[in-house]
């Protein structure tokens, strides 16, 4: 499964986090550095490898960065800030 | 995992301002324009090309390297440039939050559809009076308030964010109350500056235009009455202003500036450094900053009203040649403020 950022999503990283505008609420969330790392992924690799190296990076479990990541990409998909793409 | 909410921008433009990101910055696409207000402060240099879509592209690039995350586009008209749909849409793939400055005048409905694609924070349009009579009389246009009124209509049917911004002038201080009225009335945020500056270029000919100070002290009765009076709040220590930390602008030929307004020195050109050399190497950026830090202090130490009233730098050098000396203008405008936040 992929995401890709919503149309109305602007964002920036710094160092290991990140910031999200949603341009049409003018609400501004800051990711934490494990969110920021999936948030930077989203485009760029599938949920399963962002998965593994979610796991690799944070040496955490695979089931728990699954779940991490489900939670997570979940929450910004509610949002309106990330769309599924197959 | 879960996301850290953050309360607006706030909390990331605090951490620019420590680490140096330049979060947001002003990149003038052109100085041409439709109108011809006699107080503007844009001197245009006719003997530079340019920068086209390629090296705004690179521009923006390093921005994105660098930690923007809001551009305005501005100029001049900004729409004026031949490809200006290009780069506001380069900006957006690369995920950078964009803010139109503009007087409206290309607005139409394909337009109009085109920037609500992109889409953009905010489109900010100028606006100089009530009606036709003082709006066209100020651009030298006629026609241009109902060109700009049926851009703001074109750009709130698409759901765009629209804000107006209005120079106080002696042109419109007869009805600039109207004005406010108006955007009150329609829900549209409405910016009035108090302030006329000199040209870029230090010509004081704009200054003749500056409202008297009856229209200043009824600005700012009317802004008390919401809590909109200008403001700041200083310590010792404090910085003025993001001057050299958070802000950077770039000019149509590519030379690069700490702020839109600080023109006296330029901290390099993209035309012979990557911009990301220059925001990371200039000597006037430390310049600049360490303005930022003896304008406030200064200000602190002149105490009163003074220490509460929003300074700019930039326009005290273009205006009395030195950085942190305020000019007779903003002594008379920090009273006015102070007078009508005391009468709320």
């Amino acid at each position: 499964m992929r995401y890709a950022f919503a149309p109305v999503v602007a964002w920036q990283s710094v160092n290991d986090e990140a910031v999200v505008l949603d341009l049409s609420t003018r609400h501004a969330i800051g990711l934490n550095p494990a969110a920021a790392f999936v948030w930077t992924r989203i485009e760029a690799q599938s949920v399963s490898e962002i998965v593994t190296d979610l796991s690799a990076a944070f040496k955490i479990g695979l089931e728990k960065a699954g779940s991490d990541v489900s939670v997570f990409l979940g929450d910004m998909h509610q949002r309106g800030l990330i769309e599924r793409l197959e | 995992m879960s996301p850290r909410g953050v309360t607006g921008l706030h909390s990331w433009k605090l951490r620019a301002l420590e680490e140096r990101i330049p979060l947001a910055v002003h990149l003038e696409l052109t100085h041409e324009c439709s109108l011809r207000c006699p107080f503007c402060y844009n001197h245009s240099s006719e003997n530079t090309t340019p920068l086209n879509l390629s090296e705004w592209e690179s521009v923006l690039d390093d921005l994105r390297s660098i930690g923007t995350l809001l551009v305005t586009l501005t100029g001049g008209d900004p729409l004026k440039h031949p490809d200006f749909l290009e780069i506001a849409q380069a900006a957006r793939h690369r995920h950078l939050a964009v803010k139109i400055f503009t007087n409206g005048m290309l607005i139409d409905r394909p337009m109009a559809d085109a920037i609500a694609s992109l889409p953009p924070l905010q489109v900010e349009l100028s606006i100089h009076g009530a009606g036709p009579e003082i709006h066209d009389r100020t651009t030298g246009v006629d026609g241009s308030y109902s060109t700009l009124r049926r851009a703001i209509d074109l750009l709130r049917e698409r759901n765009i964010e629209v804000a107006l911004r209005m120079p106080l002038s002696t042109i419109n201080q007869s009805e600039f109350v109207r004005v406010i009225e108006h955007s009150r009335k329609e829900a549209i945020p409405l910016l009035v500056d108090p302030m006329i500056t000199v040209k870029d270029n230090r010509d004081r000919a704009p200054l003749r235009f500056q409202a008297d100070g009856e229209a200043v002290r009824s600005l700012f009765g009317l802004l008390a009455e919401t809590g909109d009076v200008p403001t700041t709040d200083r310590r010792l220590g404090d910085i003025n202003c993001g001057l050299g930390s958070i802000t950077l602008a770039v000019d149509p030929a590519g030379w690069v500036f700490p702020c839109l307004q600080w023109r006296h020195s330029s901290m390099g050109n993209i035309r012979e450094q990557g911009l990301k050399t220059i925001w990371e190497e200039s000597p006037v950026r430390s310049e600049a900053t360490d303005v930022a830090r003896k304008a406030n202090d200064h200000l602190v130490g002149l105490g009163g009203s003074p220490a509460s009233y929003p300074f700019c730098p930039a326009e005290a050098i273009l205006r009395e040649g030195d950085p942190i000396r305020p000019s007779r203008q903003f002594f008379e405008l920090a009273a006015a403020a102070a007078e009508a936040r005391s009468q709320a």
